[in-house]
């Protein structure tokens, strides 16, 4: 393991911060879309936030020196999380079919 | 459908439990103040009442307290739930007098005897010096023998009575709850192996057992205070018990890094604990969701504020402050440090204190038979000055810890010097201050939420009458 550089100790706090925050408002803008709270088109905010999250993942993985691969990896792992409120909102949407209109 | 229950013993025996998780909050906070005033004169109240001794009054009353709080809430759902009167509630009983009896001697003994010699006595009757879980082992094996008979009274009412969602994971969790308790309680003389099975405690209390409690909590809540769906809600507690544990067991790792266990738990601890925060984000999400889907309409406007405080403060504490010092990487330079305090502040608050306080909130209401219970001026300066206590003592001691981290480690190579000349830096001492200072808010709310529980229930019927 690498030593950081002092220096960039707030980077890495503010990009730690910002990957959750920014985690949160994707997934929040997309659930107030999908419960027809906001217009349709404020989904694309939602992918904005996951954007601005992804880069602050690769920044962050940057600034704690990780190696190029586990860059990659991060990177992975960001595209799952794109995909995962997806997932939950079809189970969502089947569980609502089963109990509520029958 | 009208909010009155019937009078369940189980619900009497809630009633009691909350009573004595507010007076050991109280008893908590005290202790704080006091510790946080001897960091800023040491000299107080010095071989009388030491450090040590009110900050592990502090943090064992913490955890009692939220113990308490979750066998009342239990306690509380369980007839509701299940639509029987709870299983052996009169053993039930007897067993909170015990405990109580317990928890009174032990808290007497800390203060008034405090630490005894480095002998095996110590340990039985004093305390047993493990940070947290420092009761001394007669009373161990008491409060073992009381949460047996608490699991005991879940088990048998949910085999008996109906099996909901919400009972069946509320009974699987306590069960393992009840059961890592166990991993605290045996003493090794090897420090590694000692912390080792110290956290399975701390660890999968808090990152596992507790929180899918808290999405229990929610469920329920949701449920009662805003009518959500019962099968959405209990869907979502699945999928949260799923990823809470999925991350959360294997996450502690991230308490692996540097007491001497092999190295391979830097990888381990890394990776599963920055999952952790994804679950956090998952309640959060949960709670807008059913908002959302019931337009804010609540029937408890004191619960539902905490709840929603909860949902924030859970994903603030544990999530974010919790994902900003959990790699490795950076973990070295702010392990120990007041970063870490802060995040044991804001998440404990956010994540437990929170929502234990919303559920004496819906207990009072549905006791009374309120229909519909709105805030009073003091529920709402009790939730805000509390909040604002906590998130000021969270920002202050992280600029603190912000400190030891850049001076103290980075450029001083956490040296003895280091130390003592980042106690000494300015932004340090400051956050400091600062901390007792938002203390002081956090205590006047709380005295006004104690006001708030004494009489809410009767200011309601007055209203309702009027
Ligand atoms: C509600 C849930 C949580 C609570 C109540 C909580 C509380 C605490 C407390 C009190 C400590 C200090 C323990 C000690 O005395 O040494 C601690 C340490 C720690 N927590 Fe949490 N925590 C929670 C969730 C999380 C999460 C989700 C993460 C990671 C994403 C996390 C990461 C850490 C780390 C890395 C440490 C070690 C700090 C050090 O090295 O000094 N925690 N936590
Ligand atoms: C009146 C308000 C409070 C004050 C003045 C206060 C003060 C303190 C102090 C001085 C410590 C010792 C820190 C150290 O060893 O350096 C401490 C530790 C702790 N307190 Fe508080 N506290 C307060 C409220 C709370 C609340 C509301 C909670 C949680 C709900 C809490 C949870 C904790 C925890 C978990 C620790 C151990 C932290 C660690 O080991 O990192 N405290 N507190
Ligand atoms: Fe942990």
């Amino acid at each position: 393991m690498e030593y950081l550089d002092p220096e960039s100790f707030l980077g890495i706090f503010a990009s730690a911060a910002a990957v959750i925050m920014f985690g949160a408002i994707y997934v929040g803008i997309f659930t107030l879309v999908k419960i027809e709270k906001i217009k349709p088109l404020y989904i694309a905010l939602a992918y904005l936030a996951w954007g601005v999250q992804t880069y602050s993942m690769v920044m962050l993985g940057t600034l704690v020196k990780s190696d190029p691969f586990t860059v990659k990896i991060l990177v992975a792992a960001m595209v799952g999380y794109l995909l995962v409120p997806h997932f939950i909102y079809f189970l969502v949407h089947r569980t609502h079919e089963r109990f509520e209109h029958n | 459908m009208s909010i009155a229950t019937p009078k369940y013993l189980s619900q009497s025996l809630a009633m009691k439990y909350f009573f004595v998780a507010v007076v050991l909050f109280g008893a908590q906070l005290v202790m704080g103040l006091i510790a946080a005033y001897q960091f800023i004169d040491p000299e107080f109240l010095f071989n009388v009442f030491n450090f040590s001794t009110a900050r592990m009054v502090h943090i064992n009353a913490l955890v009692v307290w939220m113990l308490y709080a979750m066998i009342g809430s239990a306690y509380w759902m369980l007839p509701e739930e299940t639509g029987i009167e709870t299983v052996g509630i009169k053993l039930g009983t007897l067993g909170f007098y015990v405990l109580t009896l317990a928890v009174t001697v032990v808290v007497l003994v800390y203060i008034l005897v405090q630490v005894g010699p480095g002998t095996e006595a110590s340990i039985w009757l004093i305390n047993e010096g493990r940070e947290y879980l420092e009761a001394p082992r007669w009373a161990d094996i008491g409060i073992t023998v009381v949460v047996l008979i608490f699991v005991y009274n879940v088990f048998a009412t949910v085999m008996k009575g109906k099996r909901t969602g919400i009972t069946t994971v509320l009974m699987a969790d306590l069960i393992a709850l009840a059961g890592l308790y166990l991993a605290g309680m045996f003493y090794t003389s090897n420090i590694t192996m000692d912390q080792f099975w110290w956290w399975w405690v701390i660890h999968l209390w808090v990152e596992a057992t507790w929180e899918v409690f808290v999405g229990v909590l929610i469920a329920y809540g949701l449920i009662k205070v805003m009518h959500a769906n019962r099968q959405i809600v209990e869907m979502w507690l699945w999928i949260e018990v799923t990823m809470l544990f999925g991350s959360g067991i294997l996450g502690m790792g991230h308490h692996y890094f540097w007491i001497g266990t092999p190295e391979y738990w830097w990888e381990i601890g890394a990776l599963f604990s920055a999952l952790e925060p994804v679950p956090l984000v998952g309640m959060l999400v949960h709670v807008i969701y059913d908002m959302g889907k019931h337009n804010g309409k609540v029937n408890n406007g004191p619960a539902f504020n905490w709840f929603i405080v909860n949902a924030f403060g859970n994903f603030l504490g544990a999530g974010v402050w919790g994902f900003m010092h959990t790699l490795p990487q950076i973990n070295i330079y702010t392990h120990g440090s007041q970063f870490t305090a802060g995040h044991g502040h804001l998440a404990f608050y956010g994540a437990y204190a929170t929502i234990l306080i919303g559920m004496m909130y819906v207990a009072i209401q549905r006791r009374n038979g309120i229909e519909e219970m709105r805030s009073t001026s003091t529920s709402k300066w009790a939730v805000s000055l509390i909040t604002i206590g906590v998130l000021g003592m969270t920002v202050a001691l992280t600029l603190s810890g912000y400190v030891q981290a850049f001076v103290e480690r980075a450029e001083y190579g956490a040296t003895w010097d280091g130390y003592f000349i980042a106690q000494g830096a300015t932004w340090f001492t400051q956050g400091i201050d600062w901390r007792l200072a938002m203390g002081v808010v956090t205590f006047i709310g709380f005295l006004l939420l104690v006001k708030d529980l004494l009489t809410i229930a009767k200011r309601s019927k007055a209203l309702a009458n009027s």
